[in-house]
This record gives C-alpha cells, sequence and structure tokens, in this order.
C-alpha cells in the first residue's frame, strides 16, 4: 500500500469521526488540508517522475534554442542556433560525414583541384526545392553570387571572402576560381546553404526571410515569431528521409525553464545543461544528460602587447608562471563533466593538432621562481574580464583558477560582464587587457586556420600577441594545399604558442546535452543538431 | 478649473515626461555597445565599418543623431531593428497585446488574493486574517519572483502536470505566468487595501451609520468598501508601471514573447531601434494610464484633483 492510499484511508477514518460527531468540523478541515499538503510535498520532492501522460506515438522532434531567429534567410545572419535551423531545411554543398569528420558529398557530389585558384566541382542531378524549382549549376552560381554581393550585406560574407566568383561549366557542373590557394575551402562548403534563384528574385528579401524555400529533408510550415518554427518532413527529399514526420523548433530563452521543459516531456533536446543539472536530469527516468566534446576552445587571452597598458604579462616568464599556477587536472575532474587540453590553444579535434606538445604541469614553485626572476617576488594585480562564454560552470572554475594565481603572486581581480557582444567590443577596441576570457568555436571549421587566423594573427583585431615567426607559419600554411606540408607548419607554430604562452591555456569544451529517453539520438562534435536523425524510441 | 483645462495641463505635463525619457534611452543605449559588432562578423576589415558607420549614420555627432532620434519619433519611424531587418516599432506592436494581457491577467490574481485579505484584515484587526495578511506582506517581500517562476514551473507543470511549464499559445499558459505576476503584485496591493479599510473604518461617518443601526453588512460594503475603494484604485493604477517590471523577469522565465522579453533581448544584442522603440511605447503607455487614473480620480472625489 503505497503512501496516497493510507492517506485516503485516513481521511476516511476521519471523516467517520466527523459524522460520529467525535470531532469538530473545524479539526476535520485541519485533516483534510494536513493530508493535501502531505499529498503536494510528496509529488514535489525530488525522485522519479511519474510516467508522461498519454503515452503517444511521437511525431514531433522538439529543440529548444536560447533565442529567436533573427531571420529564416540563411544568407543573413550569423548565429549557430539558425545554422542548426537552416540545416534542416537546406543543404549544402558539403556535409560532414560524422564518422570520419572529414566533408562528404552533399549537393556538390565530387570535387578537385585543377589548379590551386581553381575548383571543378560536380553536382547531383535529382535535387528539387520544395516548391518544384530544380537545382541546378546555376543555383550554386547564383548563391556564391548573392553572399559576395557587397550590397547584399551579407554577415557571412567574410567567410567566403577568399572566393573571386563561381562559373557554370555544364548543367550540372560549376568551377569555382578563388583569390589565392584557399585549403579550408572544402571546410567551408558545409555551412553555405543554397537557395532557389528563381523564388528570392520574385518574392524579394522580406519575404524569404519569413517563408524559406529549400531543399533539405524538413519544409517550411509556420513560424510564431518569439516562440516557435515549424516544420514538416519533406516526403520528396533526394536523400534518406527524415524519421520523425515533424520538428519543432520552440524559443526559452531561460536555462532552468528550458530543463523544466526537458523533464515535462515538451522539449526533446536542450543544447546545454547546467553541471549541477546533470543529476536531476539523470535521476528523472524522462531525460538523459549527454556529454560530447566539441571544437569549442577557451583560453585567458593575456595582453602580451600593452595593447590596454603596460602589464607584467609583456614578459614571456611571466606568462609562463601563470600557466605553471593552474591545476587543470583537478579542475577538469573535479569542476567539469570532461574537457580536451588544449597545450597550444588548439583543439584534438582540429586539423594539424600536434598531440606530441605536453601541457604546463600544475607547479606553483616555478610559477613563482619565474616571477622572482622577472622582478615581482611580491606578485602584481590584474583585472581579469570574465563572461559566460559556454563554458559550463564557469563561475566556479574562474574562481578556483583566480585562488590558483593568487597562490603565486598574481592577484587576478575578476569583473564579470554580462552580454558577450560588449566583451567582444571592448577586445576588438583593444581595451580588454590585461586579462580576458575568450571562447572560439572556428565556425566549425576543423582546422588550425579555423582558430590561428582569427586569435593570433596580427591582422586580427582579436590577437593581443605579434610573433613574427608563427604569422609566416600561418600565412604559409593556409596558402599550400599539400596536406602533410601544413601539418609540418602547423607543428612548428604550435611549439611557439606553447613556449611564448600569449594565453592562460584552458581546454577544449565537453558540451552538456539534454535528451529525452523518448527520441533515440547523440550529439555530434560540430555543435549541430540532426533532428533529421532521431528515431523515436 | 475645467475638465479640459486640467487634461490638458497633465497631457502637457506627460509630454515632459516622454521627452526625458527618450534623452535618457538615446543617451543609454549609445553607452552599452556598438551596434556594428552584431552586424558585421568579428573580422571584418575597418574599411567596411567606415562604410557600414556611414550607412546607419553612426558617425554623425551624437546631438545631431539625438535630434533625427526625436524628428523621426514624432513621425512614428523607429527604424528597422539591427537584428531583424524588419521596423522596430512593428516588432514592439506585434508584442505589446501579449504583455498587456499578461499585465492584466496578473492584476486580476492580485486584486482577487489581496482584496478579500485586506479588507478582511483591515476589518478584523489581531485576527487570523490580519496575521496570515501580515505572512503574505513578508513572504511577497522576500521571495523573489524568479525563484516563485521556477517554483511553480517545477511543481504544476513538471511534477503535477497539470500545466505547460512554459509557453504561449492557449489560455493554459497564460495561468501560470499570471498567477506568478500577481503573487509579485498582491502584497503590495494587500497593505494597500488594508490599510485603506482601517483609515475609512475609523472615519466618524462609519461610527454614525452604526450608531443608526445599519447592518454590519451594509456599513461594510456601501459606506467603508466603497469609500475606501477609490484611492486604492487609483494608486493600483499607478503600480501598472510596477507590473511591466515584474513582466520582465515572468516573461523570460515562462518563455512568454513580450514585449519585456524583447527589450531584454534587444538591450542585450545592442539592437538600439527596437530598445528605444520599445522603452518609449511603454512609457507612453504607462504615462497615459497614469494620466486616465488620475482624471478619473479628479472627477469622482474634488479633493483629489491637482
Amino acid at each position: 500500500m503505497n503512501a496516497d492510499d493510507l492517506a485516503l484511508e485516513n481521511l476516511d477514518r476521519w471523516l467517520h469521526f466527523y459524522r460520529k460527531r467525535l470531532i469538530t468540523r473545524r479539526e476535520f478541515f485541519q485533516a483534510v488540508l494536513a493530508a493535501g499538503a502531505g499529498a503536494l510535498l510528496r509529488e514535489a520532492v525530488p525522485g522519479t517522475l511519474p510516467p508522461a501522460l498519454g503515452a503517444t506515438v511521437k511525431d514531433t522532434a522538439t529543440l529548444a534554442l536560447n533565442s529567436d531567429a533573427p531571420t529564416l534567410d540563411p544568407h543573413m545572419h550569423i548565429l549557430r542556433e539558425v545554422i542548426i535551423v537552416m540545416y534542416h531545411m537546406f543543404n549544402n554543398l558539403g556535409t560532414r560525414d560524422l564518422r570520419t569528420m572529414r566533408i562528404g558529398p552533399d549537393l556538390a557530389t565530387s570535387w578537385k583541384i585543377a589548379s590551386p585558384t581553381i575548383w571543378e566541382m560536380t553536382l547531383r542531378q535529382d535535387v528539387k526545392f520544395h516548391n518544384g524549382d530544380p537545382f541546378t549549376a546555376q543555383t550554386v552560381k547564383f548563391n556564391y553570387d548573392r553572399v559576395l554581393d557587397p550590397a547584399q550585406k551579407s554577415p557571412q560574407r567574410g567567410n567566403h571572402e577568399a572566393i573571386d566568383h563561381a562559373e557554370v561549366t555544364g548543367p550540372y557542373s560549376v568551377r569555382i576560381i578563388t583569390k589565392r590557394p584557399y585549403p579550408i575551402f572544402v571546410e567551408r562548403l558545409q555551412n553555405f546553404q543554397m537557395l532557389p534563384e528563381k523564388y528570392v528574385k520574385e518574392k524579394g528579401d522580406a519575404y524569404i526571410a519569413e517563408h524559406p524555400v529549400g531543399t533539405g529533408p524538413y519544409k517550411f510550415s509556420d513560424w510564431k515569431r518569439g516562440s516557435e518554427i515549424n516544420v514538416v518532413r519533406n516526403d520528396d527529399y533526394w536523400g534518406p528521409k527524415a524519421f520523425i514526420p515533424r520538428a519543432k523548433f520552440r524559443v526559452v530563452p531561460d536555462v532552468a525553464t528550458s530543463v523544466a521543459e526537458l523533464l515535462a516531456g515538451n522539449v526533446d533536446i536542450v543544447r546545454y545543461v547546467p553541471t549541477d543539472q546533470m543529476a536531476t536530469v539523470n535521476k528523472s527516468g524522462r531525460a538523459t544528460a549527454k556529454v560530447q566534446r566539441i571544437l569549442r576552445v577557451q583560453y585567458i587571452a593575456l595582453d602580451t602587447l600593452g595593447r590596454t597598458g603596460q602589464t607584467p604579462f609583456m614578459d614571456k616568464r611571466v606568462r609562463q608562471a601563470a600557466n605553471y599556477a593552474l591545476d587543470a587536472d583537478t579542475y577538469l575532474k573535479r569542476l567539469q563533466p570532461g574537457g580536451d587540453k588544449t597545450p597550444a590553444a588548439l583543439n584534438p579535434l582540429h586539423f594539424g593538432y600536434d598531440p606530441s606538445i605536453s601541457p604546463y604541469a600544475h607547479n606553483p614553485d616555478a610559477a613563482r621562481k619565474l616571477l622572482v626572476e622577472a622582478g615581482y617576488k611580491d606578485g602584481f594585480d590584474a583585472r581579469w574580464l570574465t563572461s559566460n562564454l559556454g563554458m559550463p560552470s564557469f563561475q566556479t572554475v574562474n574562481d578556483a583558477i583566480a585562488q590558483d594565481l593568487s597562490g603565486v603572486g598574481i592577484r587576478a581581480k575578476q569583473q564579470y560582464i554580462q552580454a558577450t557582444q560588449t566583451l567582444v567590443d571592448l577586445i576588438t577596441s583593444g581595451k580588454a587587457g590585461p586579462m580576458f576570457d575568450f571562447s572560439w568555436g572556428s565556425y566549425s571549421v576543423f582546422d588550425a586556420d579555423g582558430l590561428y587566423w582569427d586569435c593570433f594573427h596580427p591582422s586580427s583585431n582579436l590577437s593581443y600577441w605579434h610573433q613574427a615567426r608563427f604569422a609566416q607559419l600561418i600565412e604559409a600554411a593556409r596558402g599550400t594545399l599539400d596536406s602533410d606540408l601544413r601539418k609540418r607548419f602547423y607543428a612548428s607554430a604550435q611549439q611557439i604558442v606553447h613556449e611564448e604562452a600569449p594565453v592562460i591555456f584552458e581546454w577544449g569544451f565537453h558540451s552538456i546535452f539534454g535528451v529525452s529517453n523518448a527520441i533515440d539520438w547523440t550529439p555530434e562534435p560540430d555543435e549541430i543538431v540532426r533532428l533529421f536523425n532521431a528515431k523515436a524510441r | 478649473m475645467t475638465v479640459v483645462s486640467r487634461i490638458a495641463r497633465n497631457l502637457a505635463r506627460a509630454l515632459i515626461v516622454l521627452f526625458g525619457i527618450s534623452l535618457i534611452t538615446f543617451v543609454i543605449s549609445h553607452v552599452i555597445g556598438d551596434p556594428l559588432g552584431v552586424l558585421l562578423p568579428l573580422d571584418a576589415p575597418s574599411s567596411t565599418r567606415a562604410v557600414y558607420r556611414h550607412e546607419m549614420g553612426l558617425d554623425r555627432p551624437v546631438g545631431v543623431q539625438y535630434l533625427q532620434f526625436v524628428a523621426d519619433i514624432g513621425r512614428g519611424r523607429f527604424g528597422d531593428s539591427f537584428l531583424v531587418k524588419k521596423p522596430a516599432l512593428a516588432l514592439v506592436a506585434e508584442r505589446i497585446p501579449r504583455t498587456l494581457l499578461l499585465a492584466a491577467a496578473g492584476m486580476v490574481v492580485a486584486v482577487t488574493v489581496a482584496f478579500p485579505l485586506g479588507i478582511l484584515a483591515g476589518y478584523r484587526r489581531r485576527s487570523f486574517a490580519d496575521s496570515a495578511s501580515i505572512v503574505l506582506a513578508v513572504a511577497g517581500a522576500a521571495i523573489p519572483i524568479y525563484w516563485l517562476g521556477l517554483m511553480l514551473q517545477i511543481l504544476l507543470g513538471v511534477r503535477l502536470h497539470w500545466l505547460p511549464p512554459s509557453g504561449y499559445g492557449s489560455w493554459r499558459h497564460l495561468i501560470l505566468p499570471a498567477f506568478c505576476l500577481g503573487a509579485f503584485l498582491a502584497p503590495v496591493t494587500m497593505r494597500l487595501v488594508r490599510s485603506g479599510m482601517i483609515e475609512v473604518l475609523a472615519q466618524d461617518y462609519v461610527r454614525t451609520a452604526r450608531a443608526k443601526g445599519i447592518a454590519e453588512r451594509v456599513v461594510l460594503t456601501r459606506h467603508a468598501c466603497r469609500n475606501m475603494l477609490l484611492p486604492v484604485v487609483t494608486v493600483l493604477g499607478l503600480q501598472f508601471g510596477q507590473l511591466m517590471g515584474g513582466a520582465v523577469i515572468t516573461e523570460t522565465v515562462f518563455s512568454w514573447p513580450g514585449v519585456a522579453s524583447l527589450v531584454v533581448q534587444a538591450i542585450q544584442s545592442s539592437d538600439f531601434p527596437v530598445t528605444q522603440a520599445a522603452v518609449i511605447i511603454l512609457a507612453s503607455i504607462i504615462l497615459a494610464v497614469n494620466l486616465s487614473v488620475d482624471t478619473i480620480a479628479g472627477m469622482l472625489d474634488p479633493r483629489l484633483r491637482a
């Protein structure tokens, strides 16, 4: 007999006593109230949830989004979450093969290099857009023209600016000419969606931003602005059809609310579960927390150039000391759901990563010795700009780091910045020194260039470090298509980065996804959620 | 002074307040961030930035920008949102009815809880109702609305499955956020009602009514409550601004797509036009509510006229 049955039996007894006038009406009400309160409290105590009401055949897979899409025009945004939505309604020329992590065919069936600046590409021939328009070589040319056109003002233009133009060489073949040898050409193919030319020209940008038409496994259904985006399965899809007939992208801005919705069964996938909620999610019986290593890397950048003003970090010994002070192994074990050490800022998932470089060990004595050598035997103070850049439980980690740094004499004072954009503005204008948090997802380009160029090349306004030999190495690596040569360049570059320590190295994230037990889906390292791969259980 | 001239004078005052608000929002939104960081990729060369800056008019002197801003508002042009290529005014107008619905529902909940309790507490001092009212007042001051919203979600949405934890679309989605907002407003309302009742019941005319032998129930309703209502409802109207503040948190926690959560998003992404449009529209609505409440109160009770 469970607690609820006992409670009901008790209530029966009280009712009997009341009828026999053995207790007053007031006492009876108190008994009822107590029983009710007891029942509610039992419900509220954490534990296994009751089974979901009315187990029906699952016909919709729901993903929680952090914010609404500003537009459904695939060329006119820069948000990770909108990329995810676009992947469902549109195709790209190439797509990542999730087993080998290399780019394989999607709308393009093959490509080869005709010369260092010319790529020849063959296209699929059986592809139609959701409105019936055919996909041809002319479509590809139109899309490249559109994104490269300065008048279009696409914020993605920078991603493709190495491309000069595209030429149609046959009904299903294209030639793409680049301004210089462009080794990450293939990587960039996986994030460039194809729009139908006639539709865009007839309806105009404003219309297609709210009524997207692509070639993807799902078709656009409707968009309740601020609330949700709905798509339905494309049954005429040229590739493997999605398993679940409908998909929904719900806007749930608050993290705690999204976890609540996951546990309530209204949302199937949540892209970020706080570390301290993992146990609750797993115990609920309704969902599971799945950890997945991703490309995103975080480090604490140091002002080696003195862009914000003179700082002890301009001395290499001080920077190395800061690295020796950290106890990254303990942080990863105790405060994180895992992480991949990045001894030269590169993630093991980046092409060119050299596994032979060992990270700075935890050695506070070496740190103090270096500081004394550099002339800071009493240590020094430093302002540290922090923000929530995607690391799970970042505040706890930052507090641990601050403590370890003070232990060797580097008294870092944290200053939290709420809006990431504000931090980015300070970084690009040179005012973020002497220390600031920084994370980089490399635009899903699994190549060292995707991080090294934007973060450390002298031409980037994100870089607070100039090293001539390093710059030469990555310029050379960018300018050749020979993989082995590139690996050697990057290996040398990583040695320099590790030795010069322009940043306090942290790690590549292990992201925590919350996945409902009603679907069968596993996360991928490129941070893209593919609902068309999800099956109902 | 006639009604018309009084209204005219209040209107003039409201316009001055609106100007002040427009100035403050303009100044603040230009301090919080650079919109070009939102629009352009991080590695955009400075030449591109310069072009965009000129096109958006961000390179003109700040004073000129402000004057242009005021002139545009006068014509109802708030510009296009930086994030979404739609007119800022349209985005705000789309969401305002949802927030107003939530505010109205919250007000209903607050009044339903607060009025009976406040009247009873004011009438029977040192009774159970009075103690309950003190508990409510203290709890209201102590419990953060964010926590309350979350607890409601977990209990009623996740554990008991009675209501959807968040979202927008049916009357069921309205209940939890309305209750949360109402709980936010109820303690203040209850204290107002209670003190209003206490004050009114101490009046001579109540004592006279009782002395005349009028039934206690009639004394309460026709004499006490009715006289208490007018100033209390006036203040409640002024609480409308408070409701907007509570709505910011409520809308975020319950994913309610209203104008308050739009403002938060706009501020976080340095979307000036939307921030300015939302703040000015909201300020106008609050001013309008205050103005009408003032005027109606003044018409009904000559002692309240300015």
